[in-house]
């Protein structure tokens, strides 16, 4: 490639002389590190997201149950029925 | 870049692939925290005794001549419930018994105690049996009965995340005293709660 292409390729954004240079800028990726680190994340975030909405389900339903049993207003005791239910056993 | 430091060069060059995984870390979480909103299941607290709650002498009136009360306790899915059994013996052929029990309800599949209680609540009656709801007890109450003069009466009143079910079956009154039977077991448990 002669420098003149090489010069224009570079003022139009194109060609071999943007590659290297995005590739000077911008090294190839390492895609080990990077699926590995993925993985891990999404593995964290899965269980962090897992566990974390059970805790705060689990601490939810505490006090929903603790409001609902904190305004219940317990009714007076009945009185006793003044005759029984049928006859002892003989 | 000129002038930048090594952490700012390494943050130029990860900065899309960084904010990809964290984004697709977030989207997992959430679908987790969803899948997990939906299948949890929350164990509500253990029922105390039902037995105490029952005044002995209104047990003696409603059971006449009843056996001792015996105390049950049972688990099912994402309810505890305790549980009151009275029975008389049948050696005159009559038979008379109450079982009054207490049902804490908890979280499952993805609905709150108090929804799953209601849903409880209807749960308790038999589908080809008149429904007959009562009103001034608990949240919401009702009942429904065998067929035949004896038959058996299953009463049932919801209190936000608390059921209160009570089955009486009495072979020497008529339905209208079992029915006021099993209001006043009710709302004796319901008194001292």
């Amino acid at each position: 490639m002669r420098n003149d292409d090489l010069v224009d390729d570079l003022v139009a954004g194109r060609g071999g002389a943007v590659t290297h240079l995005v590739h000077e800028l911008r090294p190839e990726p390492n895609w080990l590190i990077r699926w590995t680190v993925a993985v891990a994340v999404m593995v964290a975030c899965g269980l962090a997201g897992y566990h974390g909405s059970g805790l705060l389900l689990e601490l939810s339903t505490r006090l929903e149950l603790a409001w609902t049993g904190s305004s219940w207003q317990a009714p007076p005791q009945p009185e006793l029925p003044s005759t029984p239910f049928g006859h002892p056993v003989p | 870049m000129a002038g930048e430091s090594g952490r700012q060069a390494w943050w130029r060059r990860h900065r899309r692939t960084v904010a990809g995984i964290v984004l697709l870390g977030i989207g997992t979480g959430v679908f987790t925290a969803y899948l997990r909103g939906g299948s949890a299941q929350i164990m509500p607290p253990a029922p105390g005794a039902v037995c105490p709650l029952l005044r002995p002498e209104l047990l003696d009136l409603l059971v006449p001549g009843r056996d001792p009360s015996t105390q049950e306790t049972d688990r099912n899915d994402e309810t505890l419930s305790a549980w009151c059994v009275v029975q008389r013996p049948k050696a005159d052929g009559e038979d008379a018994s109450l079982v009054v029990g207490v049902i804490n309800v908890g979280r499952a599949d993805g609905e709150d105690p108090v929804t799953r209680a209601r849903r409880d609540f209807y749960g308790q009656f038999a589908a080809n049996r008149e429904r007959i709801m009562l009103d001034g007890l608990g949240d919401q109450a009702g009942y429904w009965s065998e067929l035949g003069p004896a038959g058996r009466i299953y009463l049932t009143v919801r209190m936000g995340a608390r059921l209160v079910h009570v089955q009486y079956r009495n072979t020497m009154v008529g339905p209208e005293r079992s029915r006021e039977a099993a209001v006043l077991a009710a709302r004796e448990v319901l008194a001292k709660l």
